[in-house]
């Protein structure tokens, strides 16, 4: 006799659907940053949007600050999303 | 006996069910701490037959449920119902750990926030109404600790949904620096029958008669301990002297706090004519802090927030509303100050009776 169990983490369905595929380059492309808004992210964002653009080519650098530290990104943030080529998610605490 | 390597228990990925061979208990726990699905301690076997009869509990309980996170995903009752097995729970106790699932994904809750943040924050549950005599769920001496299966399992239970389905796996998601131990299981009931007030659930619109279970995120119970002072306004100065940390959350979230007074405490406060509102606007005064005990580093900050500054003192929650005080415990001059998490609410659910 064999004993059959469910699995405890199966779900119905993702809700956010699948990651984009990676950009093989981020020459000439649109990088978004979303920080947490904590004091450490600003030294560290500003200087790894630099290096985006200086070293690796990206045409444009947007950033973006959530408005609550300790919750999603705001919807017009998210909706953003759709317009850039890659984004970086962070917190600085 | 045979022990079963994962890769030939690794279900399919469109399957809900893993065949175990002839594991037993002990193989079968060791398999769930190998896949991440325990929180330490053994768990008990969800199997079919097992899960069926906890889903059978809520059937009738049809209201969809939102996507959870961190994951993003919609959880089914298939899988709800095998982490309150493997919690230990009875079948019976499933509409409960439901109704607390349902608290937690009200978006004031702020899960997301509460489960990756390096905050301490566990879920706190708590009971009112008739649920609470029915499941033997602790309201009394001990309320906050071990030795009771409904508070331990049901408390367990919503942790590991949150784990398993979620995807809350401790330094990957949740991110939390310290945790707690509240976050085995954090859940118990108000003592109802020895409160001289309105139960809480009824002062937030629900009938005595309803089941309902509140959930916030929050720091483990501080206890407050006053042994001498025998009138109310005593009390009430030990209160507000203890929950007046600049160290918690509340000093610049806009969250509410709890204060859960031990019955003898919450006598004599009732004798002295103090009301749940005259108590909520003493401690919200007495419990301010002097901006002298805060750092000018993080007075810079809580400027950035636009925190309130009031004659110079920092409030712990928006309102005297926001102080939710109830009352659970046993015999003893103790008390407990609960802080928040922060950036979120009390979020109240009804128990569905099927």
């Amino acid at each position: 006799m064999t004993l059959q169990v469910l699995d405890p983490s199966s779900e119905i369905a993702t809700a956010l659907g699948n990651p984009a595929p990676r950009p093989v380059s981020l020459q000439g492309k649109t990088v978004g940053i979303i920080s947490n808004g904590k004091e450490g992210t600003v030294g560290y964002f500003s200087h790894l949007g630099r290096m985006l653009r200086d070293d690796l080519g990206v045409a444009e650098v947007i950033m973006r600050v959530k408005t609550n530290y300790s919750a999603p990104a705001d919807p017009p943030i998210v909706e953003e999303i759709r317009n850039w080529d890659a984004v970086i998610s962070g917190i600085g605490d | 006996m045979t022990i079963v390597s994962n890769s030939q228990l690794d279900p399919a990925p469109d399957t809900e069910t893993i065949d175990l061979g002839d594991m037993d208990q002990i193989e079968w726990s060791e398999y769930a701490f190998a896949q991440g699905w325990s929180d330490g301690f053994p768990v008990v076997m969800p199997t079919e037959d097992v899960v069926e009869r906890f889903i059978d509990t809520v059937r009738g309980d049809n209201e969809p449920l939102p996507a959870m996170s961190p994951r993003r995903v919609i959880p089914t009752l298939e899988a709800m119902a095998a982490n309150a097995v493997m919690a230990g729970c009875r079948a019976e106790y499933f509409p409960a750990v439901l109704a607390a699932t349902r608290a937690v994904l009200t978006p004031d809750y702020n899960l997301h926030g509460s489960l990756a943040t390096t905050h301490s924050c566990a879920p706190m549950l708590l009971f009112n109404g008739p649920v609470r005599n029915e499941l033997g769920i602790n309201c009394s001496s001990n309320c906050f600790g071990q030795g009771r299966q409904s508070n331990a399992t049901i408390g367990r239970a919503l942790q590991l949904i949150l784990l398993n389905v979620g995807g809350a796996m401790p330094g990957v998601m949740d991110r939390s620096t310290q945790g707690s131990p509240a976050k085995y299981a954090f859940c118990f009931g108000e003592n109802e029958e020895e409160s001289p007030w309105e139960p809480f659930h009824v002062r937030r619109g629900f009938s005595p008669g309803d089941s309902v279970v509140t959930a916030i995120p929050s720091e483990a119970p501080h206890n407050i301990n006053d042994h001498a002072s025998t009138s109310g306004v005593g009390i009430l100065t030990t209160i507000a002297g203890t929950i007046s940390q600049p160290g918690a959350n509340s000093i610049y979230c806009n969250a509410p706090i709890f204060l859960v007074l031990g019955p003898e405490h919450a006598q004599t406060l009732h004798r002295d004519g103090w009301t749940i509102e005259s108590m909520q606007e003493d401690i919200f005064h007495r419990s301010r802090i002097p901006l002298d005990r805060v750092s000018r580093e993080n007075q810079e900050s809580y400027a950035d927030m636009d925190r309130p500054l009031i004659d110079g003192h920092y409030h712990l929650t928006p309102g005297p509303e926001d102080i939710h005080i109830l009352v659970a415990g046993g015999p003893g001059k103790h008390s407990a100050y609960i802080p928040p998490f922060g950036f979120t609410a009390a979020c109240s659910v009804r128990v569905a009776h099927i």
